[in-house]
């Protein structure tokens, strides 16, 4: 039999830039820091983060790591670095943002999306600016305090998840799902579009500080 | 052009030019000074030039005339962009400026003897005229086309201009930024509510902003423009100057365009805004009064004259007369005399000012005031050198030497936006304007656009409409609003308009309509010959269908329809806006449009090999590789060894819980309760008419749970399909669409298995791993696990490798380096489609359309009849249609040899005896077979083996044929023993 070299899981997205740091998690090699990455505002890729799609008639009734899905559909909480997504009366998704490698609960409803997402963060002062040359949705309206709306809608006319973590005249935190096939593009063209503003790649490190300085972690 | 340049005012405090800021630019050969912020138009007028343009029919020339783009007069080339309007470009430094539609110069046309041929062009002459014999109505379409061209592109013309693209989302959107437009945009971000204000000025202030007239005590208009715009820069409202509205419809939608300026790293933005709740303060333009020779240069609406002076600093003329039909025209009158022009006289049609302390400050000036009394016409042949006045019944007239003439009939609001938002517009004889009737919820008129006209009155409109849609956004304004209702009705009525249509003569050189050269005479004679509505005389006559649309005609037209039916203005209409509102260039319309690919995971592998891609699926698929658009490499890897070919793009779903299979046998044909675990089954999915939709290999995984694979691009539909006729049941099962979570590669080949197996030790021979069957597989010692299933799409052993997407491209490597000693070659979608056509597989995109059933597809085999209580999709029509005889029927041939043309024939071609008798769906040239072969669906009597098509395609000559001989499919290995292998 033919040997092969090790399998490392790839994720959609390959920024132009030259990684300063990086690590092997569960597989991927993540990009912890670019070199030069500027002052923001940044494009993190977290397609590596796990992703699980919930699927059930009842799915309230589902508690994945003991914690509760929001009740309401188009709403997200944020919860021990999982950002649990109500989708629709059938469906959510958990996200796992922070935190170590945590291994999907093997129950009937839960499907690793983990691979089929590409999951990007945009964060910044100027998000809001960018997002309205990509995006017909109105991400930027006030929030009530719990839960958060998230948004199923168009970006670049390719059907995605948002959900707006942080919107301050300050500072901006997005994250954005879509399907893996459409990240490469999708991540292209926010650099593009963001070239005015100075947006640029940014490793998964200047994502977790953004939570380090909110206090979330 | 220097004789009647002279220096600006630059002392009022009404100006919007910075007077100590020259700019430079170029018209024609000339190179000229203006000020900054003088638009194109005006930096030319305050350089002495009166003659803009030529019209298109005429050739007559024309001049500045209002100042808003409303017409073609001042379209011009600018920077190599023909039909720009120079009234609204903002003069920039080292600008090209150059008159279109003219020969030779703009004073001497060797055209301008057209205007003494208007006798040869009547009403819809050019629908009339030419026609007969029909021939030769190409050569006079290309020359009326040459003679009435307005500019010219050069074809090696490419823009610099940067285009842009911006979604708003906002509460309260706000069109017009005058003082009604602003005091709604105030009310209604004090209410809490995010506000948008559009505003098509690069400034504030909307008609107060020029003018000198009293608003309140010790307060002129120009200053409380000045004071809102200082308030709205301190309120949260998002303000987008230089912008205007082209389109909005009820729901919320406003399409605006803005133009940028040197602080944008763009030229030009489309802007698609959302908002809950819209306000329309657009205003009111200048309604044109009707006299022959109104369009000669030198003649200007009331607006453009004041603007001119009090904005941009120039005195329109040195002597002027003024006929007009509303106050302001009274107030531009005495302001422009204060300012050093000399005022003949003031005529007014009508009998009386609404203000009379405006006739006082004429008398003040020694200024002759008519009322009574318009303009008949006018003198001169390239400008005004004189203007006859008729008094109100024609009885009387007076001759007055001046080389300006300031005419309005009175003021049409703007309601293009209310019209297409759904309103309807009604004539209101008081104002003698068409106002809005009705209005659609969540749109709220507010300004001029109602009729009214006094200061304080839009303001308290203003106010009154912003909080309503405040309101309408869920703020709490109730005291605010009865206090701004009470407001309103304290303010005096709506003033009294021209109570008819000023008109003498027989209108021959009396301009309704600039852009397209209509004069009155062409209306009447488009009454007298039927056309007699608004809609219909503006076919017929071509008025307001010119660059300027509407905004000459406007309102003149329905009421000089009803003047010429000798009918109240009540009941004609206005004609029907339709977007854009204003000319947008079309540019815009696709900018930063931006199209994103769907590309596999291993796109950049595939790139590297030098793959040309497909990207009809919607995913950036390979076609072929590297210069080889016949896929004969891909071809020969399969047929004789190995081939290996990117399969991502297919549907994956994963269907599972214990009522799946109820799931798949309503949306499958093929009957997949009988689906034991391990196997896979080929079906289709039909619709109710029993017409072929999609085709999928179901494999079964385990107990209940089903991997369902679709062709490249159809996972959405599929999904969606099979959601659509599951979701009323009450069964229990999960579909997961895994598309994009698992990557797929396709192993072909008599070597296929061998390959294989040397990288698994799993049994993947022919009996451990038949046709159709599934398997679970790790490769390289545990390396990567993978789902395979054998199928038999190109006629070889086929293997179909499913893994996670994220782990498809260092698969797809291993797979390339251990198939090297295989002479493994990627093949794309060009080879797949060849292949499968050999094999004589269906091609469901290529050959099915809305007639082709199952069986007429000779796939009748793939349907399952015998189950019982199945409510399959398509199950009743294929009962009723089986046996139905007269259907078309899909047959295989090979092309017989063309006599002396050797080319290809290509899909698409038509089966013809005396009549169409059914068409080739997809023909190519097999090298493996040697001969072009292809598909066709046909009428029943030719679909026998052996029967000769006669083919047609639409290059040919009328008599020209080729032919085709019907053949059995498949048309390689039939007896199916190389798959099977």
């Amino acid at each position: 039999m033919t040997e092969a070299a090790p399998f490392h899981q790839q994720s959609p997205i390959v920024f132009n830039e030259t990684p300063a740091e990086i690590e092997v998690r569960d597989g991927f090699q993540v990009v912890l820091r670019y070199e030069h990455e500027g002052g923001g505002p940044f494009l993190v890729d977290l397609s590596h983060r796990p992703k699980w799609s919930i699927q059930d008639r009842q799915v309230s009734r589902i508690r994945p790591y003991r914690m509760d899905l929001p009740r309401v559909s188009n709403t997200c909480i944020l919860q021990n670095g999982f950002l649990l997504l109500r989708l629709t009366e059938f469906r959510a998704h958990v996200w796992h943002l922070f935190g170590q490698s945590i291994e999907i609960p093997s129950e009937f409803p839960y499907i690793d999306i983990t691979g089929g997402d590409a999951l990007l963060a945009l964060t910044g002062r100027d998000i809001p600016a960018i997002l309205e040359k990509a995006a017909p949705l109105d991400l930027w309206q006030p929030q009530p305090p719990l839960p958060r709306r998230m948004f199923q809608g168009p970006v670049f006319d390719v059907d995605c998840i948002l959900a707006v973590l942080e919107h301050s005249p300050v500072n901006s935190m997005l994250l954005l799902a879509c399907g893996r096939s459409y990240g490469q593009s999708m991540a292209e063209n926010f650099l593009g579009i963001g070239e005015g503003w100075r947006l640029r790649p940014a490793g998964e490190r200047m994502f977790t500080k953004f939570f380090q300085n909110q206090g979330a972690l | 052009m220097k004789r009647r340049s002279r220096k600006r005012l630059t002392d009022l405090e009404t100006l919007r030019i910075d007077p100590s800021r020259r700019v430079r630019f170029r018209f024609g050969l000339r190179a000229v000074k203006g000020f900054l912020g003088d638009s194109v138009a005006t930096a030319l007028y305050g350089n002495g030039v009166r003659i803009f343009s030529r019209s298109i029919k005429f050739r007559r020339p024309r001049g500045l005339y209002s100042l808003n783009g409303d017409c073609a007069n001042c379209l011009m080339e600018i920077d190599g962009r023909p039909n720009e309007t120079a009234e609204t470009t903002l003069l920039g430094e080292g600008m090209r400026v150059r008159p279109q539609n003219v020969r030779f110069s703009l004073k001497r046309d060797p055209f301008g003897f057209m205007d003494r041929l208007d006798w040869a062009m009547p009403a819809g002459f050019h629908l009339r005229r030419f026609h007969k014999p029909f021939s030769l109505w190409p050569f006079f379409l290309k020359r009326i086309r040459r003679a009435a061209g307005i500019g010219r592109i050069a074809p090696d013309y490419r823009s610099e201009e940067l285009f842009d693209r911006q979604f708003l989302q906002t509460d309260v959107c706000v069109i017009g930024g005058g003082a009604a437009g602003m005091s709604a945009a105030l009310a209604a971000a004090k209410s809490g509510v995010r506000v948008v204000l559009l505003e098509s000025r690069p400034w504030l202030g909307g008609n107060f902003d020029h003018r000198t007239g009293e608003f309140e005590s010790e307060v002129t208009l120009y200053k409380e423009a000045r004071n809102l715009a200082a308030e709205i820069e301190n309120a949260s409202i998002r303000l987008l100057l230089r912008t205007v509205a082209v389109d909005l419809s009820g729901d919320g939608r406003v399409t605006a365009y803005r133009m940028g300026g040197e602080e944008n790293l763009w030229d030009r933005r489309l802007i698609n805004i959302r908002c809950r709740s819209l306000v329309a303060a657009t205003g009111c333009t200048e309604r044109p009064l009707l006299f022959e020779h109104n369009d000669r240069p030198g003649v200007m609406q009331v607006d453009c004259a004041y603007r001119l002076a009090r904005t941009y600093g120039i005195l329109p003329g040195t002597a002027g007369v003024f006929s007009v039909g509303h106050d302001e025209g009274l107030e531009a009158a005495a302001s422009l005399h204060d300012l050093g022009m000399m005022v003949r006289a003031v005529a007014d049609c009508r009998t009386e000012p609404d203000n009379p302390k405006l006739s006082a400050m004429l008398s003040e000036r020694n200024i002759p005031y008519l009322p009574g009394w318009h303009a008949a016409e006018v003198k001169g042949k390239k400008g005004v050198e004189g203007v006859v006045l008729f008094s109100e019944n024609g009885g009387r007239q007076q001759f007055f030497d001046c080389d300006l003439l300031v005419a309005s009939a009175g003021l049409s609001p703007v309601g293009d936006p209310l019209l297409l938002a759904g309103s309807e517009l009604d004539y209101d004889s008081r104002t003698g304007c068409y106002l809005p009737r009705s209005v659609p919820p969540g749109v709220h008129p507010a300004g001029r656009i109602t009729g009214i006209t006094y200061p304080g009155a839009l303001e308290a409109s203003g106010r009154l409409a912003g909080l309503r849609a405040a309101e309408e956004c869920g703020a709490s304004v109730d005291e605010a609003l009865r206090e701004s209702e009470a407001a309103l009705q304290e303010c005096p009525a709506p003033t009294r308009g021209c109570p008819e249509l000023p008109l003498s003569g027989k209108g021959r050189k009396s301009f309704v309509c600039f852009d397209m050269d209509v004069t009155v005479k062409h209306i009447r004679q488009s009454v007298d010959r039927g056309f007699d509505t608004a809609e219909l005389a503006k076919r017929f006559t071509g008025a307001g269908t010119g660059p300027g649309q509407g905004g000459i005609p406007g309102h003149n037209l329905p009421l000089l329809i009803a003047r010429f039916r000798e009918e109240a203005p009540d009941h004609t209409r206005p004609t029907t806006v339709r977007p854009p509102m204003i000319s947008t260039p079309i540019p815009v319309y696709g900018a930063d449009r931006i199209r994103l690919s769907r590309v596999s995971p291993v796109h950049s592998l595939l790139k590297e090999a030098g793959a040309v891609w497909d990207d009809s699926t919607g995913w950036r698929q390979a076609a072929y590789f590297a210069f080889d658009p016949a896929a004969r490499e891909g071809i020969d890897a399969v047929r004789h060894r190995v081939g290996i070919m990117d399969a991502a793009a297919q549907g994956k779903f994963r269907i599972f819980g214990p009522d799946a299979v109820h799931v798949l046998d309503r949306v499958l044909i093929g009957g997949m309760s009988a689906l034991s675990m391990g196997r896979a089954k080929h079906s289709f999915m039909c619709n109710r008419f029993g017409c072929i939709l999609y085709e999928a290999v179901t494999a079964c995984r385990g107990k209940d749970d089903y991997l369902v694979i679709t062709k490249p691009g159809k996972g959405r539909e599929v999904y969606q399909w099979i959601c659509l006729h599951a979701e009323k049941e009450d069964w229990n099962f999960q579909i997961a669409d895994l598309t994009e979570s698992l990557g797929a590669i396709r192993l072909s080949g008599p070597s296929a298995r061998d390959l294989l197996q040397g990288i698994t030790q799993s049994n993947v021979s022919n009996p451990a791993f038949p046709l159709m069957g599934f398997r679970r597989l790790s490769l390289w010692d545990g390396a990567l696990a993978v789902q395979a299933v054998r199928t038999g799409a190109v006629g070889e052993i086929t293997f179909d490798l499913f893994m996670p997407a994220s782990l498809m491209a260092p698969a797809w490597e291993a797979l390339t380096a251990a198939g090297g000693p295989f002479g493994i070659h990627p093949y794309g979608l060009a080879a797949d489609t060849l292949l499968r056509l050999e094999k004589g597989r269906f091609h469901t995109e290529r050959e099915s359309d809305n007639r082709v059933t199952l069986p007429d597809a000779g796939l009748g085999r793939y349907w399952h009849r015998s189950r019982s209580g199945s409510e399959t999709i398509g199950d009743v029509a294929l009962s009723r249609t089986a046996e139905q005889s007269g259907r078309m029927k899909r047959v295989g041939f090979q092309m017989e040899p063309a006599p002396n043309d050797g080319r290809l024939l290509k899909d698409g071609a038509v089966v013809v005896e005396d009549t169409i008798q059914g068409h080739v769906c997809l023909t190519r040239y097999s090298a493996t077979l040697g001969e072009q072969i292809g598909t066709a669906l046909v009428a029943e009597h030719l679909a026998e083996p052996g029967t000769i098509l006669n083919l047609f395609e639409h290059d040919m000559d009328p008599d020209e044929r080729r032919y085709a001989r019907v053949v059995s499919l498949p048309f390689y290995d039939p007896d199916d023993s190389r798959m099977k292998g």
